[in-house]
């Protein structure tokens, strides 16, 4: 008996003893590195858009002040005029990764990857990462803004950000200090190298041409694959029967998310409109009645038209393209508002 | 820092339900004679033009004067302004709606949220509302009119309440309140403060479409109810047209449209046919 003791506690002390020696579960570190930097260290050509330090007051928090509030203190220690008063940066964009894969812009992948991160879903692309982008008002946003303006801000970050102020935003212009504060803070939200989906392989061929300087262009191109360079631009064109719609399949549950992570992200609360959104009855008959009518408030109408920006009237809604909504997920909002169970 | 709206971000992405403030108990700041805790929002302007028609029936009204649509009782416009969303101020013009209280009146006044009712938590909205109407009449000189200002001071009259209210549905909010007013100059007997009692509601039938019903009761020394004066008494619709702009018309026995006019001086009966069609229309604009 006594041996069967002893042998009990010699096994049950070797256990513990040897949990305690286990380590933790191994976890890789992070790689921090930004992806522009990395890039610039393989020869990568620079950007158009890097900080410039000379310019005086810039700052990212500053930046960050402008992006979130709308207003930084100024020069002179007093706050700056709201840049607009009908939106703030944040209304259209996120500031962080809104899409599972950063190669594709696919909108029904990034609504499962918003519900799952509980991130609104947007009209506007997110800043994290823009960067890191080539190109900005992208394909049709010329026909909104014009060429003279669009292509103007195409290839030019600071002035894309300057025609989200006055055009999108319905805001005053930015200051040029203010516009590099804000390049500044999207510079705080470049992408890491962490963010790529890089194989440990693929990892090893990008440190391995930062050691030795053999294969770079090769190391580039990988690290351009892992993301895209602009974020593509389509506009949609409503059904022409809007009682018909697409010809879709509308999947009520899918266009609850859409509803409530789009639509009452600006909507409710008259967040950023007029027009109050809520997932009370009232709201969701009011959409019912119009989503097939060639009226104002047609859903149809103003996911792919937008509303007329009319300053100083009432708030203009900016329109989605294909590529942040698609036709499906409309039939899904569709779907949601006439489903007379999910709709109250 | 950096992290510091980025978190406010997130936070107010993800406050799009249950810790938010409840909206619209009513939409707009009157509901049809008495004031209603919504105030604007900040920046946005509301320009209000609202028109009170003559008695649809009784000894001034019927078909000699097209049911009092040949009659204007009282017009007002003026502008409300929001420095911030629960402080907002206003001005004002109006004709003055009764014969026996002062006109050309400019109106000042001040709103003010204290509470906002919250969809978990605060379970009411309570707002405070000030109000100086101030007679441009020229002077009268029978010593026995109101309009016979001695002092300055003669030609002003103040109103101050307080207005709580429940949004208890998406169809259904329901005000009460209270409140004074202060004539500097009233009738020989008549008492210069008055006291009110107000109850107003709003039911929804539609997301722009609602139904409107609101009483203010008066007490004062000299007020007997329902034999010298009578309760403002206000039943009317709302449209939503879309836009931030709201359009009411509704039915009332008081003639005046600001509380300095209607609450002294309300003696108009209703089953006497003495009430009139009204309509508001306000416009926002955010500047």
């Amino acid at each position: 008996m006594r041996i069967i003791i002893v042998s009990v506690l010699i096994l049950t002390g070797l256990f513990a003893f040897q949990n305690r020696m286990r380590t933790p579960e191994e976890v890789l570190p992070q790689d921090n590195r930004n992806v522009y930097d990395v890039l610039q260290s393989l020869g990568d050509s620079a950007a158009n858009h890097t900080f410039r330090p000379e310019v005086k007051y810039a700052s990212a928090v500053k930046g960050e002040e402008i992006f979130f509030t709308g207003n930084t203190t100024g020069p002179n220690g007093t706050k700056t005029k709201i840049q607009s008063k009908l939106f703030k940066c944040w209304a259209c964009h996120n500031t962080v990764i809104e899409e599972p894969d950063l190669t594709k812009y696919d909108p029904e992948a990034r609504l499962r990857y918003a519900k799952e991160k509980h991130l609104p879903f947007l009209q506007g692309t997110t800043v994290y990462g823009i960067v890191n982008r080539k190109t900005f008002y992208n394909n049709d946003y010329y026909k909104k803004y014009g060429h003279e303006l669009a292509d103007k801000a195409h290839r030019n970050l600071r002035e894309a950000i300057q025609l989200c102020a006055i055009g999108c935003s319905q805001g005053r212009p930015l200051e040029d200090w203010e516009i590099e504060s804000v390049l500044a803070y999207f510079w705080t939200l470049q992408y890491k190298m962490s963010d790529l989906s890089l194989t440990p392989k693929e990892k090893e061929m990008v440190d391995e041409a930062l050691r030795t300087g053999v294969d770079k262009q090769q190391a580039i191109d990988l690290l351009h694959s892992k993301y895209a360079d602009h974020s593509p631009a389509h506009f949609l064109l409503p059904p022409a029967d809007r009682k018909a719609g697409f010809g879709l399949q509308g999947r009520p549950e899918v266009g609850k998310d859409v509803y409530e992570l789009s639509c009452l992200h600006c909507h409710k609360n008259g967040r950023f409109a007029y027009y109050y959104l809520d997932t009370d009855g009232y709201s969701l008959r009011h959409l019912r009645y119009h989503f097939p009518r060639f009226t104002p408030y047609s859903s149809y109408q103003v996911i792919c038209w937008g509303t007329a920006p009319l300053p100083g009237k009432k708030f203009y809604m900016p329109q989605y393209t294909t590529e942040r909504m698609n036709p499906q997920l409309i039939e899904d909002l569709r779907a949601y508002v006439e489903s007379p169970k999910m709709a109250k | 820092m950096r992290y510091f709206y980025t978190i406010v971000f997130v936070y107010c992405a993800l406050s799009l339900s249950a810790q938010g403030y409840v909206y619209q108990t009513f939409k707009h700041g009157k509901i049809i004679n008495s004031q209603s805790v919504e105030t604007l929002k900040t920046w946005d302007l509301d320009f209000v033009v609202a028109h009170r028609f003559g008695d649809a029936f009784g000894t001034n009204g019927g078909w000699n004067t097209f049911y009092g649509f040949e009659n204007a009782s009282d017009i007002l416009i003026g502008f409300n302004y929001g420095l911030n969303d629960n402080f907002q101020v206003g001005i004002s013009r109006t004709k003055g709606g009764s014969p026996l209280g002062l006109d050309k009146n400019v109106n000042l006044s001040f709103k003010y949220r204290i509470l906002r009712q919250k969809e978990k938590g605060m379970p009411i909205s309570l707002a405070l509302y000030t109000l100086s109407s101030i007679s441009t009449s020229p002077k009268s000189y029978n010593k026995a009119s109101l309009k016979y200002f001695d002092k300055f001071i003669h030609r002003i009259v103040y109103h101050s309440q307080i207005m709580i209210a429940r949004k208890f549905g998406p169809g259904f909010s329901l005000q009460i309140g209270g409140g004074y007013t202060h004539r500097n100059k009233a009738y020989a007997g008549e008492s210069n403060g008055i006291l009110n009692a107000s109850l107003g509601t709003r039911i929804q039938f539609t997301k722009t479409w609602g139904l409107l019903l609101d009483a203010v009761v008066p007490f004062a020394p000299h007020i007997e109810l329902f034999k010298t004066h009578q309760p403002s008494l206000g039943l009317g619709f709302e449209v939503e047209t879309g836009g931030g702009h709201v359009f009411k018309f509704g039915l009332t026995n008081s003639r005046g449209l600001m509380a300095t006019d209607f609450i002294p001086y309300t003696v108009e009966r209703f089953e006497k046919g003495e009430f009139r069609l009204g309509f508001t229309i306000s416009r926002l604009f955010r500047i």
